[in-house]
């Protein structure tokens, strides 16, 4: 069982649900993946450790992008390094002026980058470096400014999202999406059922159905991770099993066949290991910590591939050129129209924005009241 | 002796000596060999064709000694050196590796067969780090009995069954209490010193080792009772007692412009204060302080006390309290929301303007204590820059600490002031992280459009 967490810089999903989408398959999936870029918060004291003064001139000048601050323009410090580090034979005075503007470099870049590491710590996603191990989790890295570039090794995306993935021989795979998928504003292109309700099985359809719940374990460090999923693992194993077998016996079954196979043979298994989540003393403790009160759900299901194109581009993950290049291999391979599985993470905090029904277009857009009060009658 | 003699070995089979003279012990033979610089050493065979004794010839004597089963005078040496206490477990330990009667006997207790494993006790300090633990580690204080550990094989088993790879990890953990790696990592890494400050966080449902002394420090019972300390502790009412806090936050989400009985009030009162009882005893903690004492106070309080004035007034005749309306309660804007809220769309460009109108219909409606909370960044993103100061000639304007996204802010703002905030942002993302956002936000968000010259605020009646 492989899971598949997909994000990229810039998009509009909400990183603390990427990094949750990373823990539950971390502690449900034999394998997960996090593909597109979040190796970069992920790895995030990394990434910029070292950064030599060009690299540290484009960061600032991209953080301070579309402002009128005076360092949006530190572009142009970038030609006159270069052009500093091509004098052979610099007199000491050259040498001084380069090591004071480098000097100033840095101590603006660390200020930068001190702020982006406070957002970044708020994802979760730091936390979870110790684990990429590339047995139970790996990456595929990609470039966040050209999905579809594969120099240096990168995974593209058009690649990822109609599964030619660079390691066929491991578990079966599938899509993490976050609760974004449910919002109005992506699911007014269609209607998300339950796996009881006959549309579910017309593969033209998006199915879910809740299974798990977890307390919010991104408080969770790598440490206690790690000592769950080595817990879950023997009560996971029926569920893991039953869960491959179905991904690996998708071809040439229908829709309504799929979605019995699912309630058949993995629903029974969602019962036990989910009692074996309750009964975890490090999840139990997680939950207290919270007062109980925060739950979170993954639901599993079905989502047809083109539709989970249009949530990563609806979401600003893949841009035009992916688009294209899906659209192009969605016309020599109608197979690639099939529903793939995938699970969903999904809050009742979040959900209320979830059911709410969208706004008729060429109505003014709709505001309504929503502050509570404790009645005084 | 430290460095032992190499000598020359010839079997003899018969001899023949008129003097023939044989030493108390080997140790005695070896010396006399040594002192004499002999470097020939004859080894006699028996009958049976076995070598019994060494010799040496000495100006014109035979000289020898049982060999006790050494088939070197310098194995014998090395097993003197070594510890052995005869031929017999020399040349059995020699033949699977080991040098030392200590590691032999190890082994053999163990049952050990295999070399390799030998060497990774001694790699992972287990040797050595069995004396260490048999002779101070079990005893000290606190430490847990680990039954069935007789040798440093054991204590390796042990040790790798709890998780742990070194001796070094084993100690460093158990001295601490832990008996198991995993547990030790993820205290440590949560900052707890031993094993009993983490079984009293868990038991309190505290996170880390500060949150832990903090929770000792205020007396405070677990994390439930310090979070309801906290939300009473953060609030501006610095000169209030808890129960008086208590009654104003109650006052802060009542329904506005209505009245409410001193009697309904009361009751209202006392359902709130009862949540902060243990359920267990059903008494207050020790650290909740108190003003009232019956109804009198409340309505003193009420009548009396300026703070009281932000939500309503008392009606002495009447026993009832009128609440204010909105326009009478201190509201704050979430400027950056606000700023990028053009027709109802997140994603316009940030107008200062917006604020601005957004501000100019606040005041129209009554509304007299208005701040205005953004991003640090907004000023540099923003399409109408030179409007910043008509805004701050507006309304009081804060700008978020750089480190702190505004969110954080705002949302410590709204805590500490309970008042009002217009804002298009639910907070979505906060109530999962913040169980205070999750239960009381909505008591004091707005919601709000703004489309042209238009201005909507739904829940301003």
């Amino acid at each position: 069982m492989k899971a598949i967490v997909f994000n990229n810089l810039g998009s509009r999903l909400n990183q603390q649900l990427e990094s949750f989408s990373l823990r539950v398959s971390y502690l449900l999936a034999d394998y997960v993946a996090a593909a597109g870029t979040s190796s970069q918060d992920i790895y995030f004291d990394e990434v910029f450790k070292g950064a030599d003064p060009i690299s540290q001139l484009m960061v600032i000048e991209t953080f301070y992008k579309n402002t009128n601050e005076p360092m949006a323009e530190a572009g142009q410090f970038i030609d006159i390094l270069k052009r500093m580090a091509k004098v052979k034979h610099p007199n000491p005075q050259q040498i001084m002026i380069r090591k004071n503007l480098e000097k100033k470099v840095d101590a603006l870049f660390k200020a930068v980058v001190d702020q982006m590491r406070e957002v970044a710590l708020r994802t979760g996603l730091m936390e979870l470096g110790p684990l990429l191990d590339g047995k139970t989790f790996g990456l595929y890295s990609m470039n966040g400014y050209d999905l579809e570039d594969e120099k240096q090794k990168h995974f593209t995306a058009s690649k990822l999202l109609t599964l030619q993935l660079p390691d066929p021989e491991q578990a079966p795979e599938f899509f993490f999406i976050s609760y974004e998928f449910m919002l109005p504003e992506f699911t007014r292109k269609g209607t998300v059922y339950h796996a009881h309700e006959t549309e579910a099985a017309n593969t033209e359809n998006c199915w879910l159905h809740k299974c798990f719940t977890f307390p919010n374990i991104n408080l969770l460090k790598a440490a206690e991770l790690q000592a769950v999923r080595s817990l879950l693992m023997q009560p996971g194993s029926g569920f893991r099993q039953q869960f491959d077998n179905w991904i690996k016996n998708a071809e040439g079954r229908s829709g309504e066949e799929s979605v019995a196979q699912f309630k058949k043979n993995i629903l029974p298994h969602v019962a036990s290991l989910q009692a074996a989540i309750l009964q975890n003393e490090v999840l139990r403790h997680c939950s207290a910590i919270q007062n109980h009160g925060v739950k979170i759900d993954i639901y599993t299901g079905e989502v047809p591939l083109p539709v989970l194109w249009s949530y990563f581009e609806h979401y600003g993950v893949i841009k035009e050129p992916t688009r294209q290049k899906l659209n192009e291999l969605l016309k020599k391979d109608k197979g690639l129209s099939k529903r793939v599985p995938v699970m969903c993470v999904m809050n009742s905090r979040l959900q209320e924005d979830a059911t709410t029904p969208p706004a008729a277009k060429e109505e003014l857009p709709q505001v309504q009241p929503v502050k509570k009060s404790i009645s005084v009658d | 002796m430290n460095k032992i003699p190499a000598y020359h070995y010839f079997n003899v089979r018969k001899q023949q000596s008129e003097c023939c003279l044989e030493f108390d012990s080997l140790t005695e033979f070896s010396r006399f060999v040594e002192l004499h610089n002999l470097k020939t050493i004859f080894r006699l065979l028996n009958n049976t064709g076995q070598h019994s004794h060494f010799a040496v010839t000495h100006k014109g004597g035979l000289l020898q000694q049982s060999n006790l089963g050494f088939e070197k005078l310098e194995d014998y040496h090395l097993a003197v050196k070594n510890g052995f206490p005869d031929s017999a477990s020399f040349y059995e330990a020699a033949k699977d590796g080991y040098t030392t009667y200590e590691d032999y006997l190890l082994v053999k207790e163990a049952g050990i067969n295999d070399k390799k494993l030998f060497e990774e006790l001694k790699l992972n300090g287990f040797i050595d780090g069995f004396k260490e633990y048999d002779t101070q580690l079990k005893t000290l204080p606190g430490a847990q009995y680990i039954s069935s550990i007789a040798n440093a094989y054991q204590l390796m088993e042990h040790c790798r069954k709890n998780g742990f790879n070194t001796f070094s990890e084993f100690k460093a953990a158990y001295t601490r209490g832990f008996s198991d790696a995993h547990t030790c990592k993820i205290a440590t890494e949560r900052g707890f010193p031993s094993l009993a400050d983490y079984n009293e966080a868990q038991q309190k449902s505290i996170q880390s080792y500060t949150d832990l002394q903090f929770i000792r420090q205020h007396q405070l019972r677990d994390k439930a009772d310090a979070d309801r300390f906290m939300d009473l502790e953060i609030l501006m009412y610095t000169k209030c007692m808890h129960d008086q806090r208590v009654l104003l936050v109650l006052l802060s989400k009542l329904e506005q412009g209505k009245r409410i009985s001193i009697n309904k009030l009361n009751d209202l009162f006392e359902t709130t204060q009862q949540t902060y009882r243990y359920p267990d005893t059903n008494e207050l903690p020790a650290w909740y302080t108190r003003q009232f004492t019956g109804r009198e106070d409340i309505i003193e309080f009420l009548t009396k006390h300026p703070t009281v004035k932000k939500y309503g007034t008392y009606d002495t005749d009447g026993e009832f309290f009128e609440i204010n309306h909105m326009k009478d309660r201190k509201v704050v804007i979430d400027g950056s929301n606000v700023a990028h809220n053009s027709h109802g769309n997140g994603n316009s460009k940030p107008y200062y303007a917006n604020i601005l109108q957004l501000i100019a219909f606040l005041k129209e409606k009554g509304f007299t204590d208005i701040t205005v909370i953004t991003d640090a960044a907004l000023r540099h993103r923003i399409a109408d820059a030179n409007r910043l100061n008509d805004l701050k000639a507006a309304a009081e304007y804060l700008e978020a600490p750089k480190e702190n996204p505004a969110d954080v802010f705002i949302i410590q703002y709204v805590k500490k002031h309970h008042c009002l905030l217009v804002s298009n942002d639910n907070f979505r993302e906060w109530k999962v992280q913040d169980p205070w956002v999750a239960e009381n936000i909505d008591y004091y968000r707005l919601s709000f459009l703004i489309k042209g010259e238009t201005v909507m605020l739904p829940d301003l009646k």
